[in-house]
């Protein structure tokens, strides 16, 4: 029932890439960044740097024999900057030196003219210049005419949430070894290590069978390692390419901060409108994303956004546009939920504000509009297995919600500085890569003769748990104890073209896979079997190492019979391969079915508030969860724990400053301050939902790491609450992060 | 040459005492459980325990390697995750391993130290103090749920099997926490400080305490920096009583500030005042001295020792002078220090007769940051008249900040609502706050006058001073 990994983890024996033993001659690469948002360059010295002790060669755009492009999905981001700059800490060389601290050094000597150029660093602003990553989408379903004449009330309102950086504790790490023939190993701590591998074939002019990427397991990753370990694995790979020797590149935590993506910043206008039966009838948005300089993921986290507009209620008439605005901020990349959040934070704030103005309470607005069975997201899809009123019932009965309210009234009644709040915070989460082809899986097993098996895919182990499950998965196909089974690492080699591991979809997609393997290893092996006990295949099934015959015992168990399936020159290995089936996306009418299925939930989040110094206590979160039938219910535990601490950290304490200049000023954990174990709150209790099991996926399960990001965002409403039952005139606002400093403009700013 | 104890092996190595001893367990002895992320101290990955022999008995705290200068470790006992590693887990980590508490696992080898360093040191052994012990050690993936899980399970657990602190070590073994040649340290240890070099007293050379402010601000300069380990020298670092007056050791830790029984008598909320100070793992590291020396404008020991009247004892080769903490603080980070002098203690009246103090401390995150804005105050009342206030902050001048005309207004007024109100405003007129990333000047002015609220609140409660002030 436990990870596969944690054991080791605790001795400290789990290797990350900065542990792994490297030779003597590896050398070690440091980034020269620009240090300006917006210019061009005009004259770069480099040949102080080339002097210093150590130094072994620096590296520019004028060193890559390939494409110096690596974009994915739109092809607009440099390896290294060539002309202009768009971004602080937009790569222009690397120095490689024969130790660290020599290649840190030299970066120092290097010296840059710029001119430069003007800058924009807000989305809106973009926007009105028409900078757009791409044309703006909008998803449209009903009459928009006409609905708002048919609602009792009506309201507008602005939403900013902020950016959030990842804070995954292992920086962005790889170590590169050439190889004979021009070929190149690269271990990267990346969640894609196709990608890598694509990529860094296109920068050096190479075929991709010549890079083989390896991962071993990532110190975190949050969708911080999905995109944005390509560029360094791809500069690493470079210089020990050009110099024949193996190079290091680690980033330091600060440097990390500073160089890398984000979660997007989104400003966004909403319109939301009821009947007088409280239903939703009406719901606009417009997001303005932040994308940053570059695309890097941000159309696809755009698209999840229009997606997921509408989070778990049915509003049968819905307009939203997202426009994906490019600015002079790093590019923003991928960060659990995808886009998702944001859209749900809106969606949250539109029903705080019309409870607001309407008088009806918020749980209520929400518990009215709850999808049922068969309603219609806003781009056609219909929910099915849909379990958004079970879950929102079973949090409300199981944690005594009525009591909660009325505990909280009385309390606030009787204090006069301390007031608490509050929230409910109900999800829905599609899974399933939203660009279809992303959908799809490999896996290659092996038995050896001794019955022992080695299983490979491409999913990435970074503390999710992955290979906990997967190895749970081919045990139970195989039905053979979970220690006759290893998960290796991934690696281009052994499985291609793998997916990146993120969307929440690895169990889901390699999980299948790797079952699909087993079971046609398992189909031969019973077909040995059948012919030693003469019987048919269909009347045999192994138990626990042991093969039954018409339920009984026989002598054969599963060691003798893979050594007889070897004799018998048996096929021992199997390569499989599983595509998620009946999903479809046309984005020319934005209508289809993009999810395999959807995670459900509810959270209930308690917190207090001291008036008299702006702070806030997060006191409990309670979560009924929809894991469907949970293959390993620690790790699921363990994902929803994890997830939702984040998401509250987003909505209250994790504040990303810059300065004038577009640098980060926030970019140490001394400065820009997550979740410790004081702020986590003291109670955490997750349920799974009951009778939840799950067609659409591997063994009835669902995916599980994403969706409970979102169980977060009640923080923010929870505290906005209780800052309400102190001010109780004063309209709610809607700006995350919701910091101490804006809890006490709020409760004390104006009077003197 | 520094010579220590690695887990079990004598180390004697030329690097430099400025070096990390993250950097030499990592690179040097080329062990690599205990992980690097943020080098300043912030995060616990890098969380090894240091073991020391002090009045007979063999006393291990659990350190911040990333900002720990091999020269501090002379002649002590240094333990890594491998020096506690077997094949089979041992109880602590089987613990960590069943409720979950562990992902990743990048934080969690400074988890496991932070746990054995809480059953080898903690006199009480409750889930709180469990809690406390891992409080420096930052998790992104499990959210606490798990580490909180497994604090409670070791506290559970062993309370009842260590119930006293004497033999722990032996104990520890027992339980097969720690390996049989825990129990030989001591004599190792011993026979190293024997042959001991003195440290080299340079007088140009940057006095050493805690490291926690030096190794985050300037590691690399301090690697070529002649340094002077004040842990080698004749520094007290305890508290104690002489006379009428109460003595801080130019050495002691911000942690035994904390848990003096005699300042907490003149002080009764220092205890809990304290825990907003970093995290248990550096309050062990860092030195009230270096607190006060550092300067920080919004330093949390020493806005509270400015409240308590205190006087530093300079010292020099030849002799002592003192000076008052007010007149120390000269400007942004100016002290009056001269090369060569090293504060030997700080001290203050033993006693303050009807006197009541209180400390507010505001940040973004309740625990281990620095303050927005922090405050101290003291105050005596006669006949419900202020015979004298003292109010103390930080955040809000470039200078830990004694508010000089604000205390003086108080001093002598009745205690009622126009004396407080009317001491927020002079306090608004006294301070030159600045906007950077702790938040706004305006944010910080508001909440200056909230926290000097607070202080009312909380010392008055019988006067129910938040219906009209909040
Ligand atoms: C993670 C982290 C969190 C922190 N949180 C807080 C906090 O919440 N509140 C807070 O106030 N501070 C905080 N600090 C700052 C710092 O820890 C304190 O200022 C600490 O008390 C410094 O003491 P030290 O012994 O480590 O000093 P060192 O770093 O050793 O020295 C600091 C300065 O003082 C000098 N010095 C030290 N001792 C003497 C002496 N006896 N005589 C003469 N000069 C001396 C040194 O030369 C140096 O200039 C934090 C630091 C870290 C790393
Ligand atoms: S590395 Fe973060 S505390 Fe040492
Ligand atoms: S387990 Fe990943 S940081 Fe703690």
């Amino acid at each position: 029932m436990n990870y596969l990994d944690t054991p080791d983890h605790t001795r400290g024996a789990s290797l990350f890439v900065d542990d792994l033993p490297v030779t003597t001659d590896c050398l070690y690469a440091a980034l020269f960044v620009s240090p300006i948002p917006h210019g061009r360059i005009q004259k770069l010295h480099i040949s102080n740097a080339q002097k210093c002790d150590g130094v072994v060669k620096i590296l520019t755009a004028k060193d890559i024999p390939g494409e110096n492009q690596i974009g994915n999905i739109i092809l607009d981001e440099q390896l290294f900057a060539e002309e202009f700059l768009y971004f602080v800490g937009q790569p222009v060389a690397l120095v490689v030196a024969v130790t660290d601290k020599q290649a840190r050094y030299a970066v120092t000597q290097i010296q840059m003219e710029v001119e430069k150029i003007p800058t924009v660093f807000d989305a809106r602003k973009a926007a009105e210049k028409g900078q757009l990553i791409a044309p703006s989408r909008t998803l449209c379903i009903g009459d928009m005419d006409s609905v708002w004449s048919r609602c009792t009330t009506v309201v507008k309102g602005t939403v900013e949430s902020g950016g959030q950086e990842h804070v995954y504790l292992e920086p962005q790490s790889v170590v590169v070894f050439p190889e004979e023939k021009q070929g190149l190993k690269i271990i990267s701590s990346t969640q894609s290590p196709t990608t890598v591998q694509r990529i860094t074939a296109r920068v050096l002019g190479l075929p991709m069978n010549k890079i083989e990427v390896e991962v071993r397991r990532i110190g975190g990753a949050f969708g911080g390692k999905e995109e944005q370990a390509t560029s360094y694995a791809v500069m690493a790979a470079l210089a020990a390419s050009k110099i024949q020797r193996p190079v290091k590149l680690i980033l330091n935590h600060d440097e990390d901060m500073r160089l890398t993506g984000k979660r997007h910043p989104y400003s966004s206008d909403f319109k939301i409108g009821i009947d007088s039966d409280k239903k939703i009838i009406g719901y606009e948005v417009t997001y303005y994303q932040n994308a940053g300089a570059a695309a890097d993921l941000s159309t696809s986290i755009l698209e999840r956004t229009l997606l997921h507009s509408t989070n778990t209620y049915f509003i049968p008439n819905v307009r939203v546009t997202g426009l994906s605005c490019r600015t002079n901020c790093v590019p923003n990349t991928a960060f659990r939920g995808f886009g998702a959040p944001q859209a749900m934070f809106v969606m949250e704030s539109a029903i705080c504000k019309i409870a607001e103005i309407s008088g009806v309470p918020v749980w209520e607005i929400q518990q009215h509009n709850l999808l049922s069975e068969g309603d219609a997201f806003p781009y056609g899809a219909k929910a099915q297995n849909c379990h958004a009123l079970r879950s929102f019932e079973a949090a409300i009965d199981q944690f005594h919600f009525d009591e909660v309210t009325q505990k909280i009234e009385t309390y606030n009644s009787l204090n006069h500085t301390s007031k608490r709040g509050y929230a409910i915070m109900p999800i829905c989460y599609g899974i399933s890569f939203t660009s279809k082809f992303l959908n799809q899986a490999g896996a290659l097993l092996h038995i050896y003769i001794d019955g022992s098996v080695s299983v490979s895919t491409g999913a990435v182990e970074m503390g999710q748990g992955v290979f906990t499950k997967v190895r749970k998965i081919v045990a139970q196909t195989l039905s053979i104890p979970e220690d006759r089974i290893i998960i290796n690492s991934t690696n281009t080699r052994t499985v291609a073209n793998t997916s990146p591991t993120a969307a929440s979809t690895a169990t889901d997609l390699n999980g299948m896979a790797a079952r699909f393997a087993a079971l046609a290893v398992l189909d031969r092996l019973k077909g040995v079997a059948a012919s030693i006990l003469s019987c048919e295949k269909v009347d045999l099934k192994i138990t626990d190492g042991n093969v039954f015959c018409k339920g009984l015992k026989t002598d054969l168990t599963w060691s003798i019979l893979v050594n007889k399936s070897y004799f018998s020159r048996v096929n021992l290995s199997a390569q499989a391969f599983y595509a998620t089936p009946h999903i479809y996306y046309d984005k020319a009418i934005e209508k289809g079915q993009p999810f395999s299925y959807y995670v459900y939930g509810a959270a209930i989040i308690e917190v207090t508030l001291d008036c008299l110094r702006g702070t806030y206590t997060i006191d409990s979160v309670r979560i009924v969860h929809d894991a469907g039938k949970s293959l390993a219910p620690l790790v699921d535990q363990g994902q929803v724990e994890g997830a939702v601490v984040q998401g509250i950290g987003w909505m209250t304490i994790e504040e990303l400053l810059y300065g004038e200049n577009g640098c980060l000023l926030t970019d140490s954990l001394m400065t820009y301050k997550v979740p410790d174990i004081h702020f986590a709150p003291r109670e955490l209790e997750v349920v799974f939902l009951d009778n939840a099991d799950n067609p659409n996926a591997v063994l009835q399960t669902k995916g599980i790491g994403e969706p409970p990001f979102m169980y977060g965002i009640g923080a923010y409403f929870a505290i906005m609450q209780a800052m309400k039952a102190y001010k109780k005139d004063k309209p709610a606002f809607f700006r995350a992060p919701l910091t101490h400093e804006k809890v006490l403009m709020f409760l004390h700013g104006q009077q003197r | 040459m520094i010579r220590f104890f690695l887990n079990n092996k004598l180390i004697e190595t030329m690097q430099p005492a400025g070096l990390s001893l993250l950097d030499f367990i990592r690179n040097s002895a080329q062990l690599k459980g205990t992980k690097s992320v943020c080098m300043e101290g912030d995060c616990g990955a890098c969380t090894v325990l240091l073991g020391k022999i002090e009045a007979g008995n063999m006393i291990y705290q659990s350190v911040a390697s990333c900002i720990m200068p091999l020269g501090n470790v002379q002649g002590k006992h240094i333990v890594t995750v491998e020096g506690i590693s077997d094949k089979d887990l041992n109880p602590v980590q089987q613990i960590l391993v069943e409720v979950g508490a562990s992902q990743c696992g990048f934080c969690t080898p400074g988890i496991v130290m932070a746990l054995t360093g809480f059953l080898l040191n903690s006199k009480s052994l409750t889930e709180e103090d469990a809690r406390m012990w891992v409080e420096g050690n930052i998790c992104r993936c499990t959210g606490y749920a798990g580490i909180s899980r497994a604090a409670k399970k070791v506290a559970e657990f062993y309370a009842p099997r260590l119930n006293t602190k004497k033999n722990r070590i032996n104990n520890l073994i027992k339980e097969k926490i720690l390996p049989n040649w825990f129990a030989d340290v001591p004599s190792w240890l011993e026979r190293l400080s024997m042959d001991n070099e003195p440290n080299a007293h340079l007088s140009r050379s940057l006095p050493v305490a805690g490291a926690t402010d030096l190794y985050v601000q300037q590691q690399e300069a301090l690697q070529t920096m002649p340094l002077r380990f004040l842990s080698q020298e004749d520094i007290r670092s305890d508290i104690w009583i002489d006379g009428d007056l109460l003595y801080i050791g130019g050495r002691t830790s911000a942690e035994t500030l904390r848990n003096s029984k005699a300042l907490n008598q003149i002080f009764p909320t220092l205890k809990k005042s304290m825990r907003l100070v970093s995290s248990l793992l550096i309050r062990q590291q860092a030195t009230v001295a270096g607190n006060l020396v550092n300067a920080s404008p919004i330093g949390d020991m020493a806005i509270i020792l400015l409240s308590m009247d205190a006087v530093l004892g300079l010292a020099d080769k030849n002799k002592i002078r003192t000076i008052r903490l007010d007149d120390f603080f000269k400007g942004y980070k100016k002290i009056d220090l001269k090369d060569g002098e090293v504060v030997k203690w700080v001290r203050m009246p033993s006693k303050f007769p009807d006197t009541m103090f209180n400390f507010e401390k505001v940040s973004r995150r309740n625990h281990l940051d620095i303050a927005s804005v922090n405050s101290a105050c003291r105050i005596s009342i006669q006949e419900n008249m202020i015979k004298e206030a003292v109010i103390t902050a930080g955040g809000i001048a470039p200078v830990p900040f004694l508010l000089q005309k604000t205390s003086h207004r108080l001093t002598g007024k009745k205690l009622n609502i126009e004396s407080i109100k009317g001491a927020a405003q002079c306090a608004d007129q006294e301070i030159k706050p600045i906007s950077d990333v702790r938040g706004t000047e305006k944010y910080k002015r508001i909440l200056l006058r909230q926290l000097i609220y607070a202080h009312f609140i909380t010392l008055f409660p019988e006067h129910a001073f938040e219906l009209e002030l909040a």
